[in-house]
């Protein structure tokens, strides 16, 4: 089993290129979008950065195939799988966090916004001429009567926010408007609070 | 020459003890994608104390140490609010309820087509101060706390900033954004050049579950690929396995989004960033966050990508509030509510400083 310094090493070397990949496939999306040439979509990073990670994959191979093997060898792998997973992460940050990204998906969503209008409109048109001929309710319909519902429950409420101002019969059930505060049960709970304020923590 | 055969031995034990590990995710996989045992999450005993359309307000029983009662307010749409009681001796929810508060949870709902005209104005100035005079009534207390997490922050001090006159005892934010001038990805796509929200409001009339679940995936898109890996890896050890069925649900199950609140929601905090500025009018009300003078906790997360600390902090400089203290914690926008971070590091400050002032 080979010590832990060459893999070290290893990871060092891994995230080092990683984070240059990144730093030019973000440069690369950034200029394709100020020659106005933005994608749809970004570009496949996996052609990319394929001249990174096979070499990496091959060290890897090469450097376990060196000793005997041993249990701790998986610990190793999870970890260069952790750090690769947390490479890539940040890859896609920076990518996503860009202009010519956000630009990009601004337009694929208008283009399926686009396709929505039309499919609604087209389903909608059929499926209202369906209902309607079999007498049955639309889902507007429906809507309309659930909201007309919560109409109803808001005037209820304010009918007995005004009862209850005119200091008239108590129709929220538990309401107890002048109920004395429970004593506190441990006497020190007070006075630490009173402390407590004083005492105003300030850190920010 | 003795160390050699001590080498091999264990060598020898600790691959038996991998093919031991091997052999129990093999078994345990089976479990998970054949779907036994599927978890029971929100099992704190609760009661339904009020509820406003959609909204619901629970009481959670429990021996009250604290006269203080506590309303928390939750985000609103994205995902269900069990994940605050996940699973017993892991949720947020019993350990403040453990710890003597009395505790109640503004539950939103999940809208249909039929809320799609709901809006934040709706939120902070209609149902919010009807459950939090709810909570004052049920509680027969004369004051409240409030502990608002991810949107339940801005909700709560769009509340308080536009009705000073509400009796608040103290207000906790757990990694609720309030400063939107730099957002990260979120902040990035949900720009006016880049996003048009009228469009998409007018075409969908709601947020569809399916689109909001697209937005968070693409926020971490290597999330899939770490959760598996981290599962294989823990695959073999029931805990891990029961932690991860009860939160993998929960992180699966997305909420429907109200039209018009997306709408005000992306306009006014992402795009205008109105609340930080102090040109938020709700109802008519100005929103003034200088008016809330309560104590005041802030606790933010050091790696959270949707809300990131430095809008949570803000909170801090632009209330009237004396006595306010921020706490920043290693993690992400969940740890802060949800597993073992959370339970070691967030929630016992958060009681302490509760309990001190209640």
């Amino acid at each position: 089993m080979p010590d832990s310094a060459p893999s070290e090493d290893l990871f060092a070397l891994w995230r080092k290129q990683m984070e240059a990949s990144t730093e030019a496939w973000s440069k690369a999306v950034e200029q394709m979008a100020s020659q106005g040439q933005a994608p749809m979509s970004p570009p496949d990073p996996t052609v990319f950065w394929r001249q990174f990670t096979d070499p990496g994959a091959s060290t890897w191979a090469s450097f376990q195939s060196a000793g005997p093997v041993d249990p701790d060898v998986l610990k190793q792998w999870k970890r260069f799988l952790d750090d690769w997973i947390a490479a890539w992460t940040k890859a896609l940050e920076q990518a996503m966090g860009t202009d010519a990204f956000g630009e990009a998906l601004g337009k694929t969503l208008d283009q399926f916004l686009t396709l929505q209008d039309k499919t609604q409109e087209a389903v909608q048109g059929s499926s209202k001429a369906t209902l309607d001929a079999l007498g049955l309710p639309s889902k507007d319909q429906i809507i309309g009567l659930s909201r007309q519902l919560m109409d109803l429950e808001d005037r209820l409420e304010s009918l007995e926010d005004q009862i209850g101002a005119l200091g008239g019969p108590k129709t929220a059930a538990p309401a107890k408007k002048k109920a004395p505060r429970k004593p506190s049960k441990s006497k020190s709970s007070g006075v630490g609070q009173k402390k407590v304020k004083k005492r105003g923590t300030k850190r920010s | 020459m003795q160390a050699q055969p001590n080498a091999t031995s264990d060598r020898y034990d600790a691959w038996k003890s991998e093919m031991d590990r091997s052999v129990h995710r093999l078994h345990n996989l089976t479990e998970l994608v054949s779907g036994a045992n599927e978890p029971v999450v929100g099992q704190s005993p609760r009661h339904e104390v009020y509820r406003k359309h959609k909204a619901r307000l629970f009481h959670y029983e429990g021996t009250r140490k604290h006269e203080t009662p506590i309303l928390f307010v939750p985000n609103l749409g994205i995902s269900r609010p069990y994940i605050f009681d996940l699973l017993p001796k892991g949720s947020f929810i019993e350990y403040l309820v453990g710890e003597g508060f009395s505790f109640y949870l503004l539950d939103w709902g999940v809208f249909g087509p039929e809320d799609d005209h709901l809006t934040f104005t709706d939120c902070a100035t209609r149902i919010l101060p009807r459950m939090a005079k709810k909570v004052l009534q049920h509680a027969e207390a004369s004051e409240c706390s409030i502990v608002g997490y991810c949107m339940g922050a801005p909700l709560a001090a769009s509340f308080l900033g536009s009705h000073p006159e509400f009796p608040v005892r103290t207000l906790v934010n757990l990694a609720g954004p309030i400063d939107f001038s730099d957002m990260g990805l979120f902040g990035c796509w949900l720009q006016r050049k880049h996003f048009n929200v009228d469009r998409l409001v007018d075409t969908m009339g709601h947020l569809p579950a399916d689109m909001v679940q697209m937005g968070f995936k693409l926020l971490r898109p290597t999330m899939d690929l770490s959760t598996g890996l981290n599962l294989w890896w823990n695959l073999w050890n029931p805990r891990y396995l029961e932690s991860f069925r009860a939160l993998n649900k929960w992180a699966n199950e997305y909420v429907p989004f109200p039209g018009e609140f997306f709408r005000q929601w992306v306009k006014e905090f992402y795009q205008e960033n109105r609340l930080a500025h102090g040109t938020l009018r709700l109802a008519g009300r100005q929103v003034d966050l200088g008016s809330i003078t309560c104590p005041m906790l802030v606790v933010g997360a050091k790696e959270d990508n949707i809300a990131p600390p430095p809008s949570v902090k803000a909170l801090i400089d632009l209330v009237g509030s004396e006595d306010k203290e921020y706490l920043e914690l290693p993690g992400g926008h969940i740890s802060l509510i949800a597993g073992r971070s959370a339970s070691r590091d967030c929630w016992p400050h958060v009681a302490s400083w509760l309990a001190a002032r209640s």
